[in-house]
C-alpha cells in the first residue's frame, strides 16, 4: 500500500465513511420504477380524459371539423390534458434513464416505446369510458379544476 | 494470482484496507483520465482522484457482476470530474509543458489526423485542441482514443446509446481536425 492508498483510506476513516447499504439501492430502483409506472399510468389517464373530452363531450360534431378542421381542433382540443400527458411521458422516460440498462437505447426509441405503451393502455381506459368518469368527477367534485376548463375555449386562433 | 476486481470489491466490504488493491489497481490510469478531462493541475488531480475513490467506496454495494468493473469506476470518476467542472464554473484550464507530454504523447492512426512528429509539440498542440472542443466530444474522444475503451465500454461509463457513442466520435474527430486546421497545426 503506498502513500496515496494510506491517504484514501485514512480519509475514509476521519470521515467515517462507510458502503451505502444494498438496500438503499434497491429501494432507489424501485422508486425509479414506480414512479416511471406511476407516469404511464397517468399520462394513459390523461389520454382517456382527453379522448372524451374532444369526441364525447365538448368536442366537435364530424361536419364542423370538416369544415374547418383546424379551428375545430384548435378550439375543441383538450390541450391541458395533452400537455399532462406529454410531460409524463417524459416523466416516465427520465425515471427509467436511471435504471440500470435503458441508457443504452437511443432516447428517440425509448420516449417511442413508453409513449406507445401510454397510448395502449390509454385506448383500454378510453374504451371502458374511464375518462369521463375522471372528467364527471374532476367537473362536479372539485373546485379548482373549473379554471383549467376554459383554457381549451379561450384559445382563438389569429385566422 | 492477482484478486479480481469483483473479488476486490467483495473484500472491501468487508475491510476497508482490503479497498488499497482496487486504489492501487486504477489509480494511474483515473489519473492520466482525470488530466485528459481537464488539464487540471497536479493537487486538483489529487484532489478529485481521492474524492472519487471515496465515492467508489460509498458505492460499492451498487456494483453489479454485468458492468465491467473498469467501466463502473469510470463512470464514477467522470461524474466527480463533471461536477467539479460545474461546480468551478469552467471547462479546462492551461495546460502545463510537462503534464502535456505523457498524456497525449501517442496520437493512434484511427484519430486520423497528420500532426507534426515532434512529439513534445504534438502533445501540446493535441492538448491546447482538445481543451478547445465541446466537452461531449472532449470526453469521447479521450476515451476512445487515449483510453482505449470500446463502444460498448463509452456507453456504460457515459451512460449513453452505443449509437450515440459512434456519432459523437464521429463528430469530435471532425471537430478536432477543425480546430487542428484552425491552429494551423495540420493538413488534413
Amino acid at each position: 500500500m503506498d502513500d496515496f492508498s494510506k491517504d484514501v483510506i485514512s480519509e475514509i476513516r476521519d470521515r467515517g465513511i462507510t458502503p451505502r447499504p444494498f438496500w438503499y439501492f434497491l429501494l432507489r430502483k424501485w422508486v425509479f420504477w414506480t414512479f416511471a409506472i406511476l407516469s404511464i399510468f397517468v399520462g394513459a389517464i390523461a389520454l382517456s380524459v382527453a379522448d372524451y373530452v374532444f369526441f364525447d363531450n365538448e368536442g366537435v360534431s364530424p361536419a364542423v371539423l370538416i369544415e374547418s378542421p383546424l379551428e375545430s381542433i384548435f378550439q375543441g382540443a383538450p390541450i391541458v390534458w395533452l400537455i399532462l400527458f406529454a410531460l409524463f411521458v417524459a416523466g416516465a422516460y427520465l425515471s427509467l434513464k436511471k435504471t440500470q440498462t435503458v441508457y443504452r437505447f437511443k432516447t428517440v426509441k425509448t420516449v417511442g416505446v413508453v409513449a406507445g405503451i401510454t397510448v395502449l393502455l390509454g385506448l383500454g381506459l378510453m374504451a371502458s369510458d374511464f375518462g369521463h368518469a375522471i372528467y364527471y368527477y374532476l367537473t362536479h367534485d372539485t373546485s379548482l379544476f373549473e379554471a383549467v376548463r376554459q383554457t381549451s375555449d379561450d384559445i382563438v386562433l389569429p385566422f | 494470482m492477482e484478486t479480481s476486481d469483483q473479488n476486490a470489491a467483495v473484500d472491501a466490504l468487508k475491510d476497508p484496507e482490503a479497498f488499497s488493491v482496487i486504489i492501487d489497481r486504477y489509480r494511474y490510469q483515473l489519473s492520466r483520465y482525470i488530466q485528459r478531462l481537464g488539464a487540471f493541475d497536479s493537487d486538483t488531480t489529487k484532489d478529485l482522484l481521492q474524492e472519487s475513490f471515496i465515492k467508489v467506496y460509498l458505492n460499492l454495494n451498487d456494483y453489479k457482476p454485468s458492468l465491467s468493473f473498469s467501466s463502473w469506476i469510470y463512470r464514477i470518476t467522470h461524474n466527480e470530474v463533471m461536477m467539479h467542472f460545474r461546480y468551478m464554473r469552467n471547462r479546462a484550464q492551461a495546460f502545463a509543458s510537462e503534464d502535456a507530454l505523457t498524456l497525449f504523447e501517442s496520437i493512434p492512426d484511427e484519430l486520423d489526423i497528420a500532426v507534426e512528429s515532434d512529439a513534445r509539440l504534438r502533445s501540446m498542440h493535441i492538448a491546447k485542441a482538445l481543451q478547445r472542443l465541446k466537452p461531449e466530444y472532449r470526453e469521447i474522444l479521450v476515451l476512445r482514443f487515449f483510453e482505449g475503451k470500446s463502444y460498448d465500454e463509452i456507453s456504460d461509463i457515459l451512460e449513453m446509446a452505443p449509437g450515440t457513442v459512434a456519432t459523437y466520435i464521429a463528430r469530435g474527430k471532425m471537430a478536432l481536425g477543425k480546430v487542428l486546421q484552425e491552429m494551423n497545426i495540420t493538413s488534413v
